[in-house]
């Protein structure tokens, strides 16, 4: 057998609605990286013909067949669109893992803040938390109930999971922080160790929870991806590339981004504010 | 025993404190990361992203290859535009005033590298590279960089709008780069940059069809550097080109370097091996360069530069014998 490319195609093994433009599926890797797969990281999925998008696994689990990796789409345009309305059995590019993922004590406590493309993200790290005999609770929010990912099978999970929706048809009215600031108050015990992912807005109010608490948290940021590994400068948010350096990332490292909260660039590299 | 050797160099108008520059299309997008390529990468100076007038998306992905002997791709000149990037120019030269920014522009007409000249001629760069050997595009690039005529063109053009170094960088897919480089010479070239990425392909055997969604791309990286290492060999060696030659092609070390500058090389670019060695690659590349002088017993990096042109005069060197 000669050499294979960089990218290995997969297929479609599993594939489920998780609610609204929310859909999950499963495929599987015969690649050994996959062994070292650090929640946090992303992978790079090629749909043939259409675009090549960076997703996040929701979990890796090691199987007979391989590593089996469970992704959760949002549809937000072409190729999330396409990807969702995917049958059993269809082939696809892979590249990774890539990126630097979450650095935790998985023995210890957990505390992932979800919303949006974001959860499967910090999905992964409860995922594993759980698997390695530490604590999680979960706090995802969306607009609305049918926007909430994971409702269905999350409880088998065996953590503490809460929602948030704007409209309050599920869990507590608002935003997800606003589930987080109700957690703070009432049981924050010290060695939390937090994870966040979601949309930008929610982050800058979590740095902000942060600082004034002094917790320890780590972000996982979302920037416009080309190349995944560290060269063509799409990512970069103040000189730290999202691919490479992140995605995820100490507060630490979050309060030295003038452009974090506020920038972002497009596929020209083309500033954009937030 | 702690000896020093100069880096210094001179190319085409600009003085570098040493010869490893960042090539154009890698980390050059945001102002931020050619700051870390200099204050952390540790690079003499850098060429920017290509530029063109107005905004272009770049094309779809997958745009990038990695394969075992370097990288394919087909970014296809993304860029904001001229007007948008200055910015990125000023907030470069804000914070590192005395580090050359060297301005690469990407026109797809006469006209376009003329009006691009003049733009760049108000900002504080040291040069510009006009990129005439993008293979990533139809219109401009390997088009323009392929015909002798209308190298001189936009060469010409170039010049009459800017007033400091003009670098023409080439590409090797041609049958006679000399032929070309003559031209660019001929029309005011300060420098030639040698080389662009090949024009590559990779297809995926299990989906039977190309993987870069633009099908074609660049190919650089160790791959591609015998074929660099000639170009420069060639240019450096004409009685008729006589502007130095910054060299480009699969550089990852400071002995790969070393062998670019003894073809005739005054000073070189590095782009893929960010991959392979991380940011810090410009600063290992020169500290290679230090340790080579020393250890054969040259004072200064000057003294290498087209030492392999002539072949008699090499050989004849005690060390070698
Ligand atoms: C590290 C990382 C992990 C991610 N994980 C997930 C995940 O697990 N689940 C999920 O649903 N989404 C995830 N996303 C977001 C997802 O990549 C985008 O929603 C997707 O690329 C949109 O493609 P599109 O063609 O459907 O949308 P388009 O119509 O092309 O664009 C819609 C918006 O999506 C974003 N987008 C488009 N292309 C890219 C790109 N190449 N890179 C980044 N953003 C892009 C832009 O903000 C754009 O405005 C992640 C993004 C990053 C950076
Ligand atoms: C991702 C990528 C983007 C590039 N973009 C440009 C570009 O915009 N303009 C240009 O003149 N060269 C571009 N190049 C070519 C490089 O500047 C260089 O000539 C080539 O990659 C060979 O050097 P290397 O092997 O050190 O990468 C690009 C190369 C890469 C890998
Ligand atoms: S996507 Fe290319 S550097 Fe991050």
């Amino acid at each position: 057998m000669g050499r294979w490319p960089d990218r290995e195609v997969v297929r479609v093994v599993d594939k489920w609605e998780e609610g609204r433009d929310i859909s999950s599926m499963k495929v599987v890797s015969e690649r050994e990286a996959w062994g070292e797969f650090t929640p946090g990281q992303f992978a790079l999925l090629w749909i043939p013909k259409v675009d090549e998008i960076p997703l996040s696994p929701a979990d890796v689990k090691e199987r007979e067949q391989g590593w089996e990796i469970l992704f959760t789409v949002k549809v937000v345009g072409e190729a999330t669109k396409v990807l969702s309305d995917l049958g059993i059995g269809a082939p696809l590019g892979l590249k990774g893992p890539l990126g630097r993922g979450y650095e935790l004590d998985y023995r210890g406590k957990v505390v992932g803040v979800g919303g949006g493309s974001g959860a499967p993200s910090v999905l992964s790290a409860l995922f594993k938390a759980e698997r390695e005999g530490g604590r999680g609770v979960l706090l995802l929010g969306a607009k609305t109930v049918e926007e909430l990912p994971y409702r269905d099978w999350v409880g088998e999970l065996g953590v503490d999971v809460r929602y948030s929706t704007d409209d309050g048809t599920l869990g507590k009215k608002g935003f997800v922080t606003a589930l987080l600031e109700e957690m703070l108050e009432k049981e924050l015990e010290g060695d939390e160790q937090f994870v966040v992912c979601g949309p930008e807005v929610m982050m800058v109010a979590v740095r902000d929870m942060a600082l004034k608490r002094g917790l320890n948290v780590q972000f996982s940021l979302e920037r416009y991806i080309k190349c995944g590994i560290g060269i063509c400068d799409a990512c970069t948010i103040s000189g730290y590339r999202v691919c490479r350096d992140g995605p995820v990332f100490p507060l630490s490292t979050i309060l030295k981004m003038e452009e974090f909260g506020k920038v972002k660039r497009g596929p020209s590299g083309k500033r954009e504010l937030l | 025993m702690i000896e020093d050797v100069s880096l210094e160099v001179e190319v085409g108008g600009v003085r570098l404190s040493h010869p490893v520059l960042l090539a154009s299309g890698v980390l050059n997008e945001t102002a931020h990361s050619m700051i870390r390529v200099v204050d952390v990468g540790g690079a003499a100076g850098v060429v920017t992203k290509s530029i063109s007038l107005d905004e272009k998306m770049g094309h779809r992905n997958p745009t990038v290859v990695e394969l075992p002997t370097g990288l394919l791709n087909s970014m296809g000149v993304p860029n904001p535009g001229m007007e948008e990037y200055s910015k990125e120019v000023l907030m470069f030269k804000e914070r590192l005033p005395q580090t050359p920014i060297i301005l690469s522009l990407y026109g797809e007409s006469v006209e376009e590298f003329e009006k691009l000249a003049r733009a760049a001629k108000e900002l504080p760069v040291e040069a510009v590279e006009v990129n005439l050997s993008c293979p990533n595009r139809e219109e401009g690039g390997l088009t323009f960089g392929t015909r002798p005529e209308m190298v001189y063109n936009a060469v010409r053009a170039v010049r009459r709008g800017f007033p400091r170094g003009v670098w023409v960088k080439l590409t090797a897919q041609v049958g006679d780069v000399v032929e070309v480089a003559k031209e660019a010479q001929r029309a005011g070239a300060d420098a030639l940059v040698a080389i662009n990425t090949l024009k590559g392909m990779a297809i995926d055997p299990l989906l039977a069809m190309p993987v870069l969604a633009n099908k074609t791309g660049g190919y650089s990286g160790p791959g591609i550097k015998p074929v660099a290492l000639r170009v420069v060999w060639e240019l450096s060696s004409s009685e008729e080109i006589y502007i130095p030659v910054v060299g480009v092609g699969g550089i990852e070390t400071g002995i790969d370097a070393v062998e670019f500058m003894m073809a005739g090389a005054s000073a070189v670019e590095v782009g893929s091996a960010v991959r392979s060695r991380g940011i810090e690659v410009f600063r290992a590349i020169m500290d290679e360069i230090r340790m080579f002088l020393i250890e054969n017993g040259y004072s200064s990096v000057k003294e290498i530069i087209g030492l392999a042109l002539d072949v008699e005069k090499a050989m004849s060197r005690e060390e070698v014998i």
